[in-house]
C-alpha cells in the first residue's frame, strides 16, 4: 500500500456510517477514484469543506492496487470555487460536467486531458460572467472529442459547402451535419439552424474560458442543448439521461436562474 | 454457501440489509440475539414493529411523529410566527436538545442535489410556501453547510424574498473548541463573511 498524492476534483460525495463520507475525486495522475474519509462529517473534522463538489484540492491518500475504495489521509484546497458555490445557476450547471465525467470515467483510469478540460470549465463557471452555458456546451463538445467523436462541423457532409445554410440536420451517428437540402440519408438527425452550428465550430475551437462570448438565445440554446445531449446519449450510452440535466430543467421550470 | 438453520439464515439476510452492516456483522448480531433472554428479543421486535405502525410523518412540519399533528406543532408554548427550516428530522432533535428555539419547524426531507437528481418537486417545499400564507413573520434556514444545502438555501431564498417575510439563515464558521489555524478556507472565509460588529 503506498501513500501517493495528486491534484484532484471532486465529484461527488455521499454519507458513510455515522460520521464519514465516501468521496469521488477525479485525480491527474490516477483518473477517477473513490476513497473514504473518516469522520468527515463532524463538525470539527480536519477536511472541512475541502470535501465539496466542485473543489479543486491536493490529496493525499493510500492507494492498494486490489481495492476498490481507497483511503484519504489528507487534502489541502487549491481552489474552493467560491462564486459557483454561491449561486443556485452555477451549481446547477457546474454539476453537468462532474456528472459526465462521473458517469463515464472508468476507475483508476488517468485522464489528465480530461482534468484539464474539467478544471477550465469550472474556472470558467467560477470566473465568467456571462455565456456560462456555452461553457458547458463547449465542455461537451470537448469531451465527446476526447472520448473519439468530434463532431465534425467544417462543412456540409454531403456537398461539402463550409457556410452552413438557414437550416441543418445534424447527424448522431457521424457527428457531422448536412444541409437541410441536401439528400438525406438514413441517419438519424437533428434540426438545427446554421447559427447552431456556427455556435458549435466556436465552442470546439475556442479556449472553454472564451466560450461564454458567443451569446446565444434561449430558443437555440434550448436546440443546442437537446442536440449535443442526444448526440452524446447516442454514443455514450452511460450519458443518456443525467440527473444534473433533469434538474436543471425542473429548477428553470420554477423560478429565473441565471 | 448455507451454514445454519434456514431461521438463522432469514435473520443475517435481514439484518445485512441494514445500512453500515456486512454480512459478518450481521452473523455476529444474530448469534448475541440467540444468547439473550426471549423476552429482550420480543422487546426488540415489538419496537421495530410499533417503528413502522406508530410512527408516521406530521402533516403539518413533515417531523417524524407519533400523534398527528405532532407535540411541536400542536403546543401553544411555540411561537407560531417562526418557522425554521431544516433538511432532516434528525436536525429538529439537534436543535430542540439545546432548547433556545421556541418556534416551529419544517422538514424538507432532504436537500437540493443536482449531482443525484434531487430537484424542488422531491422536497416539501411547496408545503412550506402554503404554510407561509399563515401570519408566519420570520422564517430561519437551517440547511446544512454544503453544496446541496447551500443550493437548497438560494431555491428558497429565490422563493420567500418576495413574500416579505423576514428571512435569515444559521451562522456559519469556526465550530466552538477548534482552532483557527486548521480551519480550511472555505470554513474561514465563511467565517469572516458572517463576522458579528461587537
Amino acid at each position: 500500500m503506498a501513500l501517493v498524492k495528486s491534484t484532484a476534483i471532486v465529484l461527488h460525495h455521499r454519507d458513510q456510517g455515522e460520521t464519514s463520507k465516501i468521496v469521488t475525486l477525479f485525480t491527474r495522475q490516477y483518473g477517477k477514484i473513490s476513497l473514504i474519509a473518516k469522520g468527515a462529517r463532524v463538525i470539527k473534522s480536519r477536511y472541512g469543506g475541502a470535501l465539496e463538489p466542485f473543489t479543486h484540492l491536493d490529496a493525499v491518500f493510500y492507494k492498494k492496487e486490489t481495492r476498490d475504495l481507497q483511503f484519504l489521509s489528507q487534502v489541502d484546497i487549491i481552489h474552493p470555487f467560491p462564486v459557483i458555490r454561491s449561486q443556485l445557476g452555477r451549481i446547477a450547471l457546474a454539476s453537468i460536467p462532474c456528472e459526465m465525467v462521473d458517469r463515464h470515467e472508468a476507475v483508476g483510469h488517468a485522464a489528465p486531458e480530461l482534468f484539464t478540460l474539467l478544471l477550465e470549465t469550472l474556472t470558467a463557471l467560477n470566473e465568467g460572467e456571462r455565456g456560462l452555458r456555452n461553457v458547458v456546451r463547449a465542455f461537451q463538445v470537448k469531451f465527446a472529442a476526447l472520448s473519439g467523436f468530434r463532431p465534425q462541423l467544417a462543412g456540409c457532409s454531403v456537398c461539402g459547402r463550409e457556410n452552413p445554410p438557414e437550416q441543418v440536420v445534424f447527424e448522431y451517428e457521424t457527428g457531422g451535419y448536412r444541409c437541410a437540402g441536401c439528400p438525406s440519408s438514413s441517419v438519424a438527425g437533428f434540426r438545427l439552424s446554421g447559427h447552431g452550428v456556427e455556435i458549435l465550430r466556436y465552442v470546439q475551437n475556442a479556449p472553454v474560458r472564451l466560450a461564454g462570448r458567443s451569446l446565444v438565445g434561449s430558443e437555440l440554446g434550448r436546440n443546442l442543448d437537446e442536440c449535443l445531449m442526444h448526440f452524446i446519449g447516442y454514443h455514450m450510452e452511460n450519458l443518456h439521461h443525467l440527473a444534473s440535466v433533469a434538474y436543471l430543467q425542473q429548477l428553470q421550470s420554477s423560478i429565473k436562474i441565471t | 454457501m448455507r451454514y445454519y438453520s434456514e431461521t438463522v439464515e432469514r435473520a443475517i439476510h435481514e439484518l445485512a440489509k441494514l445500512p453500515g452492516i456486512g454480512r459478518k456483522t450481521a452473523q455476529r448480531h444474530v448469534f448475541y440475539l440467540l444468547k439473550t433472554s426471549a423476552a429482550e428479543v420480543d422487546s426488540l421486535s415489538q419496537a421495530l414493529l410499533d417503528l413502522k405502525r406508530k410512527v408516521g410523518y406530521c402533516s403539518i412540519c413533515y417531523n417524524i411523529t407519533e400523534q398527528d399533528p405532532c407535540p411541536i406543532c400542536r403546543s401553544e408554548q411555540r411561537d407560531r410566527s417562526t418557522i425554521c427550516v431544516v433538511e432532516e428530522a434528525n436536525d429538529v432533535l439537534a436543535f430542540e436538545k439545546i432548547g433556545e428555539y421556541k418556534g416551529l419547524y419544517h422538514v424538507l426531507g432532504g436537500a437540493l442535489s443536482p449531482l443525484d437528481g434531487i430537484g424542488p418537486d422531491d422536497l416539501k417545499i411547496r408545503e412550506l410556501l402554503a404554510r407561509l400564507q399563515n401570519d408566519v413573520r420570520e422564517v430561519i434556514i437551517a440547511t446544512n453547510p454544503s453544496t446541496e444545502g447551500e443550493a437548497t438555501l438560494f431555491y428558497l431564498t429565490k422563493l420567500i424574498k418576495p413574500l416579505q417575510i423576514k428571512l435569515s439563515r444559521i451562522a456559519q464558521g469556526i465550530p466552538m473548541g477548534a482552532d483557527i489555524e486548521h480551519a480550511d478556507e472555505v470554513t474561514l472565509s465563511r467565517a469572516l463573511d458572517g463576522r458579528l460588529p461587537l
